[in-house]
């Protein structure tokens, strides 16, 4: 509060002034709340999504095995066959094998050190079985890439390089011929051969679009 | 001289300053990754690894997700079933769009798949979803980030 100044004539005191204080308390406390409560919310909302994408495949109903669409001459035929306990045995395209066995034993190697690392960590978390399931990752990862790599290079061959608008790829179709006991992911391999590649940059060239599945054979 | 004391408890001033600019560090980051896409991911399903596998630019239209597990089984909102009853459950989808005044070609499924399920189970619930007027099918992957 103020008071008057004193009146030196009047014989008045003059009170002491109070000295004024810069400092201005800001209660934080419901600031503070309602920042903590945000950070709750978000956190319990969190969820992390898996960076995930599609191929497109062609499934026009009613087509028959092998004919190709008019707007697709040339058909890749890519016969996947299965060792029986869903490994890759074989794979050819158009009758003519398209990867030596050397290759196809160490795909199938390292999908079943892999898997036997996965069940080895299911049981026992430890830093020995992480380190094991990162190595068998590691070694079936670099079967797979070639394994890509020479598929993509017979594709290559048979289609030429031109990737362009009108290239001899946009008139190309390929069609999956698995047998009905292979694991699925062979079938994405061949398929992300097929559909392009990934650049150092991160780029994708397509090469072939139009891919379908040759009609189921009676499983056995 | 005598110190004199205070009447009160001893009023002690903490800076609060670096815990407001933390918490609001964090609201940051959590704002700038909240995902508000309503992706259908499933624990159960282990997808095929993918370099080419990147995010569509665009959302499917009218999608159907159906989710094969490594033991035959199909997740269908959220729940397994077998994989000769999806045939049933996509008629009731078929139903709904004719409903709606779609037809059932326009609707996109997408076949998530494990990676280490047989290809004849993955045909067969395509060829069922052909079946009931399905046409569109994507078959989705993980990327695959390793260099």
């Amino acid at each position: 509060m103020t008071l008057p100044a004193g009146d030196a004539a009047s014989g008045k005191a003059v009170p002491k002034r109070e000295p004024l204080s810069d400092k201005i308390a800001i209660d934080m406390t419901p600031m503070i709340d309602v920042v903590f409560q945000l950070i709750t919310f978000f956190m319990l909302t969190l969820k992390t999504v898996i960076t995930e994408g599609d191929f497109d495949i062609r499934m026009p109903l009613g087509a028959s095995a092998g004919a190709a669409p008019e707007d697709a001459p040339t058909v890749l035929r890519l016969a996947m066959k299965s060792d029986g306990e869903g490994r890759l045995a074989s794979i050819a395209m158009n009758g003519s094998p398209v990867v030596g066995q050397e290759l196809l034993s160490e795909l199938a190697t390292g999908s079943e050190a892999l898997r036997q690392a996965e069940a080895a960590a299911a049981t026992s978390r430890t830093d020995a079985t992480k380190r094991r399931v990162d190595a068998a990752a590691k070694q079936k990862n670099a079967a797979v890439r070639q394994f890509i790599d020479s598929v993509r290079g017979k594709v290559n061959g048979v289609i030429g390089t031109n990737t362009g608008p009108g290239g001899a790829a946009d008139n190309t179709e390929a069609e999956i011929d698995a047998d009905p006991a292979l694991q699925y992911e062979h079938v994405v391999y061949v398929i992300t051969a097929v559909s392009g590649k990934e650049t150092a940059d991160g780029q994708t060239v397509p090469l072939i679009k139009k891919i379908k599945f040759a009609p189921p054979r009676k499983q056995k | 001289m005598a110190r004199k004391h205070s009447d009160g408890p001893a009023k002690t001033d903490i800076d609060m300053t670096p815990m407001i600019d933390m918490t609001f560090q964090l609201i940051t980051f959590f704002v700038f990754t909240l995902n508000f896409s309503q992706a259908v991911q499933d624990d159960r399903v282990q997808l095929p690894l993918s370099q080419l596998a990147k995010p569509a630019e665009g959302a499917a239209e009218d999608p159907i997700t159906l989710q094969l597990m490594n033991d035959g089984k199909v997740i269908y909102t959220g729940e397994p079933i077998a994989l000769e009853d999806v045939g049933g459950y996509l008629e009731n989808e078929k139903r709904v769009m004719i409903s709606a005044g779609k037809e059932p070609s326009s609707a996109t499924v997408i076949v998530r798949a494990d990676g280490r399920s047989r290809t004849g189970d993955v045909q067969q619930m395509i060829r069922i979803c052909q079946e009931k007027g399905f046409e569109r099918f994507v078959l989705r992957a993980q990327y695959d980030e390793s260099k």
